[in-house]
């Protein structure tokens, strides 16, 4: 091969290595060349550089990139190394995480680094590994820098600048420091005061920075992001395959977008505010301050607390209600009307609440008001009950979905034992809120959703059978209120929030009140 | 080691880190003449060098701990890649090793030169450069984007970067003058 043949084939090849083209026989002549003439490898050696040090200038050796849209120009080196340092950051960052998983492959826990937040509030915790090993977590202890795997339950993190973060089972996340939380599957909610803006989110395909914000993160781990933002703004980094051209997103109030884990791509979706636990509540709600100038004799704010297999009588009564897992320890806790509700996965779950003794209503009223979210209309579907099947066992009422057809229905017996009955006209529409309610008020049995009295039914006295004490939420009990009535399931598929019943019986306008409270709350 | 202290450590390496990726990417790729490969052993490098770092010695050649890491990764990787054929012999790496340290030595200085050549480039080129370096566009998507062959783009990327190559020696050069 002559001089010329020869340098034109060594521009070849050196070309195509850069390219990532380069065959095996063509690698094995390079090094022959290479090897044999100095000239030729101070070339190949400058060549190389140049490529690394043009791959360093544009950020390319991190996991972060320029935009595609700035130019090369004078100045740009500070933006440039600004960049890198945040690349590099982001690589530790990977790296640190990398270690991390070594270390619970080869010491069969995870890394637990510095105390880097509190766990304010828990309720129903239990983790894989807790912060020293332990699985069940109480609230006030630190948690240190690492891997958490959250089974059941739900927890707050509160940090030292102000930021809280409520994070729902079952979620895996990774406190990587002050600032910032990986959460690699499951769902956490952010508030984030001004003192904290800045705080970081890193989930699958998008880093959420905060600017000041209350944001929820959903996270499918290899698969994609969502971020909700309820109020204020968010940066959203967006790290796939795709999206090293892209810009940041911005979000602000009202505004969501899911973000695919491999392209980095984002796309626009609609709000949920239903999908996120977004805080653990101890204050009254001015819709629970309404119920209990009411004077319920029995009241389930369904706010989760304590070990969280309990619906406290917030009217304070007694009659708290143990929740029941059904075939699977499913998370019963979850966003409701006004602060949390109780979630139920209907006949498949078999999930419900009873209290064995309640004060049931010795005069001839009563009221229920609740406010229902469905999934489905399983038969017979039940908010709550105090009933048991055969036509000979009845209770006081029975309050849920008709049979099939699902709609909103309550049954009482009169003094003559005759079974009084109101339905609404229309199957309950699903993946809403209600507001629903009956009253006995002495004279007629009427029955109101959202607000609006939609049938009514006269009757006379109010029968009690005192063998059936137990209240069943989200069921029917058997006449002994120790299991499920066999027959029929009667298991609520959706939501169930702020349940009150009342031993007397509450006015329209009281049934008005109540519906537009929480409408206005929200 | 108090809280204090780690993170002052960290941020030692961070800072490090940011400094050396470019480099120690150089060297790798020099010594497997992969870019892929060198992506790879850098990753793994940088793995091992943040396990220990808390033997890292403050004020001892951090240079020559990270490249010594990253030779032996490097080696490691080749080791594992011994059925294929091997491309470089021994001497041949030994020669690139001594001579990419060399080369390294001026690193700060071509970076700084690199900043202005970039900005003095003909627009084709440049425009060549943004799209294979900030867009990551591989030959054939350039080929697409700007109208030509594949073959064409791999000579307007090979001219540019030798352009830039002779733009930063001679600027060094002058430097040095």
């Amino acid at each position: 091969m002559d001089d010329l043949n020869q340098e034109l084939d060594f521009e070849r090849i050196l070309s195509q290595l850069t390219e990532g083209g380069l065959s095996q026989s063509d690698h094995q002549r390079l090094g022959k060349l290479i090897e044999s003439d100095r000239l030729l490898r101070r070339r190949y050696l400058d060549h190389c550089q140049m490529h690394a040090m043009l791959r360093s200038e544009h950020g390319l050796l991190t996991a972060l990139t320029a935009s595609a849209n700035q130019p090369l120009i004078p100045g740009r080196r500070s933006t440039m190394r600004k960049l890198m340092s945040w690349a590099a950051a982001a690589s530790l960052l990977i790296v640190a995480v990398g270690i991390a998983l070594l270390q619970v492959n080869r010491e069969q826990h995870p890394y637990r680094g510095v105390e880097t937040a509190v766990l304010s509030k828990v309720v129903g915790a239990r983790f894989d590994y807790g912060v020293n090993g332990e699985a069940i977590p109480t609230a006030g202890m630190s948690l240190r820098r690492g891997l958490y795997k959250l089974l059941n339950g739900v927890v707050e993190i509160e940090y030292k600048s102000g930021a809280v973060l409520v994070v729902r089972a079952p979620a895996t996340f990774e406190l990587v420091d002050e600032a910032c939380v990986r959460l690699e599957d499951g769902q956490l909610a952010a508030h984030v005061p001004e003192e904290a803006t800045g705080f970081r989110i890193e989930s699958p395909g998008a880093t959420v920075i905060d600017l000041g914000t209350d944001f929820a993160v959903q996270a499918v781990r290899d698969k994609e992001s969502e971020v909700h933002v309820f109020q204020g703004e968010v940066l959203v980094d967006l790290h796939g395959d795709k999206s090293k051209t892209a810009e940041r997103l911005r979000l602000v109030t009202g505004e969501a977008a899911r973000v695919d884990f491999l392209t980095g791509m984002p796309s626009g979706i609609d709000l949920n505010k239903q999908q996120f636990l977004r805080a653990l509540r101890e204050g009254t709600s001015s819709y629970a301050q309404a119920i209990l100038t009411m004077k319920p004799a029995v009241y389930y704010r369904m706010e989760p607390t304590g070990d969280g297999t309990q619906l406290i009588d917030t009217f304070g009564s007694g009659a708290d209600a143990t929740i029941h897992f059904g075939r699977e320890n499913m998370p019963v806790w979850t966003a409701g009307k006004v602060g949390a509700a109780l979630t139920l996965g209907g006949p498949a779950q078999q999930t419900y609440a009873s209290a064995s003794q309640y004060p049931q209503a010795e005069g001839d009223t009563l009221s229920v008001a609740a406010w229902v979210y469905a999934r489905s209309r399983p038969r017979w579907a039940s908010i709550a009950k105090n009933w048991a099947g055969g036509d000979e066992h009845h209770g006081q009422f029975h309050f849920g979905l008709f049979e099939d057809s699902g709609e909103l229905e309550a049954h009482i017996i009169d003094g003559s034992g005759k079974e009084i009955f109101i339905r609404d006209q229309v199957p309950l529409p699903l993946n809403t809120w209600h507001h629903v309610a009956f009253v006995a008020d002495g004279t007629n049995l009427r029955l109101y959703r959202n607000g609006l009295e939609v049938d009514s039914q006269p009757y006379r006295q109010l029968h009690r059978d005192t063998r059936i004490k137990a209240l069943a939420i989200g069921t029917k009990l058997n006449l002994l209120g120790t299991e499920p009535e066999e027959r029929d399931f009667n298991m609520w598929d959706g939501r169930l929030d702020e349940l009150a019943i009342f031993n007397h019986s509450l006015s329209r306008d009281d049934i008005s009140q109540l519906h537009d409270l929480s409408e206005s709350e929200e | 080691m108090s809280k204090q202290v780690e993170e002052f450590e960290a941020e030692n390496f961070v800072e490090l880190m940011t400094q050396y990726q470019g480099r120690l990417y150089g060297y790798i790729l020099t010594l497997s003449g992969d870019p892929d490969a060198a992506n790879d052993v850098l990753q793994e490098a940088n793995i091992v060098l943040w396990k220990q770092w808390s033997q890292f010695e403050p004020g001892s050649n951090f240079k020559a701990w990270a490249f010594r890491i990253a030779h032996f990764q490097f080696m490691a990787y080749r080791q594992k890649r011994i059925r294929d054929k091997v491309l470089y012999s021994d001497e041949l790496l030994s020669l690139l090793a001594s001579e990419a340290k060399e080369v390294d030595e001026s690193h700060e200085q071509r970076a700084a030169a690199l900043e202005k050549c970039l900005a003095r480039m003909a627009p084709r080129s440049r425009e060549a450069i943004r799209l294979r370096y900030s867009e990551e566009l591989k030959v054939g998507d350039m080929a697409q984007r700007l109208h030509r062959s594949a073959n064409t783009v791999y000579q307007i990327l090979f001219r540019a970067r030798k352009w830039l190559i002779e733009c930063v020696q001679k600027d060094v050069s002058t430097e040095i003058a």
